[in-house]
């Protein structure tokens, strides 16, 4: 349940104006809608097939018009044009990827330095070279030039994926790529009765095989993140009456010893890409919301500082680099990048943003963008 | 779709159709609006049903995307705010009645987002996680969103009973 108990109790009791009842006939009306549908498409199907033979008599005629045989006959990617990006003017990292909304999809385009259209949320590899994406049933990756060119036809999907749910489509969460880049994690594996993680699984693209990690079954665990050295996990131990404590996860699923963090029910954000500090932050549930990070060879909390103050809420987006948290404001439209330096907390709030609305992907460098495109960075 | 298949679908959607309009109202504020959603969803749904496990998960799941994605697609528009009082019976019950009406009323008044998840995670009592998951976005954006529009209710809604409520 959620901890918001009034505010669940409220929603449930607001009043239902009377009117609010079934339209006359609306069983019998989503049945013919249906038909209807079917119909349209089969029209559709037929005037495709006429367009595809089409475009091969052309081809046969020598006349250099239609399709790449390569490319899908369904896809055709586009570039994002509303709203208008932010173009800070420049700085060392780039939004690689967003979601506009439900099958909404962006990623960049890093030769033209453009936004395109993608037909599946996708997660870029560290080396910026491949992508991880969903369809929100399965999970599958592809090279990035290719994806971008090809939309679905580039993605591999393996197969042998068991012990998802089949609730939302089981699948469509978050990919997250080893530091190394040779493999992307997946949701873990959740037990419905008692709710608990029952294991965590990711995919080696290298080897193209599932790893998969069982979550040691006398403890508590929750998400997990990859070690800095991409060699299993660490994960957060939930303790009745003692505080969360960071272990080591192999991947055989063997646990590493216990070292106590701050905060009630803090959340794991990743490892710095040096793999001396720890960052982590309080969830929503907590009053006094923080961020904190953690120098992992000494278990010392080396940097608290409140989240949200009076006028500025953050949300924590990861680290830009080994000394500095990349933050975005959100009390405004559109949220201010900040970036908090470790271990001092001192803020640099700067001028460049990005809208609210588009849930950002990954962020990567923007080193290597083509030159009309620099001033995508921030 | 064969007849076995329509006579269940027939009786889910009689059964479960005050529940979804529900939903559907919370999401859009508008009785019109409320009754199109569902129908729209229930359509989406009749191709499909027989492979459909929990018929009223899915079709609340296909209502959810289907008004995320005209939220979108209406750029922003001024959202419609029923201005229907109910009827009021005794003080206390009619004060009741319309502290939630208000609450409605503050509810459409949210950004589409905010709304969709705030109805996800407090009227559905959905996990971050499933939130996350069913609109393909982070679980760190469900909890922001989620966070922002309980601020933005408590914000808009000025009573005392409903700042309560919202604590």
């Amino acid at each position: 349940m959620n901890s918001d108990e009034p505010i669940a109790e409220e929603l449930r009791a607001v009043p239902m104006p009377p009117e609010l009842v079934p339209p006359q006939g609306y069983i019998d009306e989503a049945l013919r809608r249906r038909a209807r549908s079917r119909s349209y498409r089969t029209v559709a199907a037929v005037l495709a097939v006429i367009g595809m033979m089409a475009g091969a008599t052309a081809v046969m005629g020598g006349s250099g018009g239609g399709a790449d045989p390569a490319q899908s006959p369904e896809w055709t990617s586009s570039p994002y044009t509303e709203p208008n990006l932010p173009r800070p003017g420049g700085g060392p990292l780039v939004v690689e990827s967003f979601t506009a909304g439900p099958d909404r999809h962006y990623l960049l385009d890093r030769d033209t330095g453009v936004y395109r259209s993608v037909p599946f949320r996708a997660q870029v590899s560290p080396d910026q070279g491949h992508v991880a994406v969903t369809d929100g049933v399965a999970y599958g990756f592809a090279d990035r030039s290719d994806y971008l060119t090809h939309g679905a036809d580039a993605v591999s999907w393996p197969a042998g994926l068991p012990g998802y749910s089949a609730f939302f489509g089981g699948l469509g969460g978050l990919m997250t790529w080893s530091p190394d880049g040779t493999r992307f994690q997946l949701p873990p594996v959740v037990a419905e009765d008692p709710p608990r993680i029952v294991e965590f699984v990711a995919y080696d693209v290298t080897t193209a095989a599932f790893t998969r990690t069982p979550a040691p079954a006398d403890v508590d665990v929750s998400h997990a993140i990859w070690a800095a050295d991409s060699e299993g996990y660490a994960v957060l131990e939930k303790r009745q009456g003692a505080r969360p404590a960071l272990r080591s996860l192999a991947v055989d699923g063997s646990l590493g010893p216990r070292t106590e963090i701050d905060g009630d029910h803090p959340v794991l954000a990743g490892f710095s890409p040096d793999g001396r500090y720890l960052l982590y932050y309080s969830s929503p549930d907590e009053d006094d919301r923080r961020v904190r990070v953690m120098e992992v060879e000494e278990g010392e909390t080396v940097l608290s500082m409140k989240i949200d103050d009076a006028d500025v809420r953050r949300t924590i987006v990861g680290w830009a680099d080994s000394t500095t948290v990349l933050c975005q404001e959100w009390m405004n439209e559109p949220g201010v990048w900040e970036r908090i330096a470790v271990p001092d907390g001192t803020v640099d709030r700067g001028d460049a943003a990005w809208p609210n609305d588009l849930e950002i992907g990954g962020i990567g460098p923007s080193s290597a963008l083509p030159p009309e495109a620099a001033d995508l960075g921030f | 779709m064969n007849p076995a298949h329509e006579r269940e679908f027939r009786d889910f959607a009689a059964a479960q159709s005050p529940a979804l309009l529900r939903v559907a109202y919370l999401l859009t504020g508008d009785v019109h609006l409320a009754q199109d959603l569902m129908q729209s969803a229930l359509a989406a749904c009749v191709k499909k049903w027989h492979r459909i496990d929990e018929p009223y998960a899915y079709v609340r799941k296909v209502m959810y995307r289907s008004q995320y994605n005209a939220w979108r697609s209406r750029a922003r528009k001024p959202e419609s705010i029923v201005d229907t009082v109910p009827e009021r019976t005794d003080p206390d019950h009619a004060d009741r009645v319309a502290r939630r009406r208000d609450l409605q009323t503050a509810l459409a008044r949210l950004p589409y987002r905010q709304r969709l998840i705030v109805v996800l995670r407090y009227y559905e009592d959905r996990s971050e996680v499933e939130v996350a998951r069913m609109l393909s976005i982070s679980a760190s954006g469900v909890r922001s969103q989620a966070s922002r529009g309980i601020a933005a209710l408590r914000r808009i809604h000025e009573t005392s009973e409903i700042k309560e409520a919202l604590r």
